[in-house]
């Protein structure tokens, strides 16, 4: 539930209890000054009555009673009653309902003589006007509710606006961006405060970010002269004489091992690098010519592991990329399907206008599939590769729409990679 | 007369060793360790080919090379670069530069390449390679044994001009991989791979009629030489 909604509710969670509460002590309260008025009215038609009574000495005309009000009689106990109010309810032939009437009742000594009298008001009239009174109260109550609800809806979204524009920002915020995501300024102090919060993070991560990325990009670069230095090392004991066997060997793997770790430099430097952006440059890259080529670089290598590789290239497959990762893109494919399937069996590659697919027999993955694009995940029994392989093949996909799907059949033990090119 | 070589190297471990390899192989070799030794080597003296790091602390090695161009002294230049950096490649290669290796490698594979750029400055690439009976050209990628045709596949052709460039040098099969295949073969089974080839080139040039040069050393590398 939103802000806005929640307080809105909050408002009328309030509003309520008040509202009735208030319409309850209202109506009574009139209730009671009517009364009291009656009561007022009735002492007073009291005291004029008196006053006739004592003036005339008589009873009064019979005509004056037609309504039976006030009725007079006489008392002949000559007993003194005080005037007493009260309420009954009477048959109103005129509007024929019952309707509620206020009765004083009282004694007036005229001389030896004593009339009891009772004059009536009735109600009926003025408890409409109570009614109407409390219904234009909850009628004007509930319109205030309204209006404030409606005000503080506005008032709120004026408010809050900078604090979604925020949000809006927020959800928008790219870590790897060329320059530091700057959020709005707003007239409102706390939300002034968060922006420059916001602004000093973003600042801070971006700083950090570049500094960690050309950390990487330096690391990878510092480390080839060192390299280097190993290498041409190796490559001088080698020439020395005498050397014996064992001591050849060592050389050997050491050497072996630069090599690994050269091409895992060169790999993670080529991640960063398409991180990095730094392959921004594209041009047609005639794909069929490409995987041709490879088909070529790779026959060797195919026919050593004993592999039938057959490979269907449609002519003039072309793509926007840069050319240099359109080839890492193919020949890590490749490499992977040849590397990977058991020897004695087959390869099989196809290149279409919608997509690339490689197809090769092997034993089921070590690791789940969906680790299959990470980063330094690799078979256990083939310690010696990157790991990095598939990893620069995601990110290349990514980079430029496509998609890359991994498929294993159980029953033909084949590995299926799909690449398919956005249209 | 033996070919004059400069090499610009900040790091003297690695200017040592490419010194003492190069000179083995009968070049003279004069060392900078700085651009500005480097600058005042090239304005004093005429060098057969230059091997300059473009990573230098005191100045972009670049400019040793447009320096050096404006000069037109013929010299054959190669890049080293710490960078595998495409942009370097192509600004080096546009200023004139004949060839490009990066950090690290292997002392043989810069020894056939400055000898590979030799060729290409003096002789227009037309100097045949001889060694006994071989003969290898490097425009056409022929090769004959005793006048006779050999056929051989390209990387065939590749291992034996290593071979011929590193003539009685221990070459392991690190160095030959690396030079014959290089990002290509990160593989795991790049060295059985590469027996295949050495066994298939030693077989064709037995039959062809050579003594047998490619000996096996140690288990753990090459060596082409007379027997």
């Amino acid at each position: 539930m939103s802000l806005l909604r929640k307080t809105l509710l909050y408002l009328l969670l309030a509003a309520i209890p008040v509202a009735l509460t208030g319409v309850w002590v209202f109506d009574a309260l009139v209730n009671r000054v009517i009364r009291y008025e009656v009561d007022e009215q009735l002492s007073s038609d009291l005291g004029y009555i008196q006053q006739q009574l004592q003036t005339a000495r008589t009873p009064l005309n019979r005509g004056q009673y037609l309504l039976d009000n006030p009725h007079i009689s006489l008392l002949p106990s000559g007993r003194n009653v005080p005037p007493t109010f009260s309420d009954s309810i009477e048959f109103d032939r005129r509007e024929n309902e019952k309707v509620p009437v206020r009765r004083l009742t009282a004694t007036v000594q005229v001389g030896k003589r004593t009339y009891l009298v009772v004059v009536k008001q009735a109600m009926g009239e003025f408890e409409e006007i109570v009614q109407m009174l409390s219904m234009s109260v909850i009628v004007a109550f509930l319109a205030l509710v309204v209006f404030l609800t409606a005000i503080n809806g506005w008032v709120s979204r004026q408010l809050w606006q900078p604090f979604y524009q925020l949000i809006d920002q927020l959800r928008a915020y790219r870590l790897d961006e060329r320059t530091p995501t700057t959020f709005d300024q707003s007239s409102i102090a706390e939300f002034d405060q968060l922006s420059v919060a916001l602004n000093d993070m973003s600042l801070t991560l971006h700083h950090q970010y570049v500094v960690q990325k050309e950390f990487t990009d330096h690391a990878a670069h510092e480390m080839q002269t060192p390299l280097a230095v190993m290498t041409t090392q190796l490559d001088r004991l080698l020439t020395t004489e005498p050397l014996t066997e064992e001591q050849v060997n060592l050389m050997e793997q050491a050497q072996a091992s630069i090599r690994r770790l050269t091409q895992l430099n060169k790999s993670l430097l080529l991640l960063t690098k398409i991180e990095n952006n730094q392959f921004a440059d594209q041009q047609r890259v005639n794909l069929s010519e490409l995987l041709d080529r490879l088909h070529r670089n790779f026959t060797a290598y195919a026919e050593h592991r004993g592999l039938s590789w057959a490979i269907q290239i449609d002519p003039d497959v072309n793509r926007l990329m840069n050319p240099h990762l359109a080839e890492v893109l193919f020949s890590n494919l490749i490499k992977n399907a040849l590397t990977h399937a058991l020897p004695h069996t087959f390869a099989k590659m196809s290149l279409t206008k919608t997509k690339f697919v490689s197809l090769n027999v092997g034993p089921p993955l070590p690791f789940p599939a969906e680790q299959l694009f990470d980063r330094f995940v690799k078979n256990p029994a083939r310690p010696e590769s990157t790991g990095l392989g598939l990893a620069l093949v995601k990110q290349i996909t990514d980079r430029y729409g496509m998609t890359v799907e991994y498929e294993y059949d159980e029953r033909g033990r084949l590995h299926t990679f799909t690449v398919s090119f956005p249209t | 007369m033996s070919m004059k070589i400069l090499l610009v190297e900040d790091e003297p471990s690695l200017l040592q060793a490419m010194r003492q390899y190069l000179e083995e192989d009968g070049y003279v070799v004069t060392t900078a360790a700085t651009f500005a030794k480097a600058s005042m080597a090239l304005n004093d003296y005429d060098y057969d080919c230059v091997v300059v790091d473009i990573g230098l602390p005191d100045g972009n090695g670049l400019n040793l090379i447009r320096q050096l161009k404006t000069a037109e002294k013929g010299s054959g230049l190669i890049i080293i670069s710490a960078k595998d950096s495409l942009d370097d490649k192509l600004t080096g290669l546009e200023l004139g530069s004949d060839d490009y290796i990066t950090k690290p490698f292997h002392l043989p594979e810069l020894n056939a390449r400055i000898k590979s750029v030799l060729r290409r400055r003096f002789f227009g690439g037309n100097n045949l390679i001889r060694y006994g009976e071989i003969v290898a050209d490097p425009l056409s990628h022929q090769v004959t044994v005793a006048g006779q045709p050999l056929e051989l596949t390209e990387k065939e052709y590749h291992l034996l001009l290593f071979f011929l460039a590193n003539v009685n040098r221990l070459l392991t099969k690190s160095a030959i991989a690396e030079y014959v295949w290089g990002d290509h073969m990160d593989m795991a089974d790049s060295h059985d791979f590469l027996y295949t080839h050495i066994k298939n080139l030693r077989r064709k040039l037995i039959d062809a009629g050579c003594p047998d040069y490619i000996k096996t050393r140690y288990g753990a590398g090459y060596l082409f030489t007379t027997p």
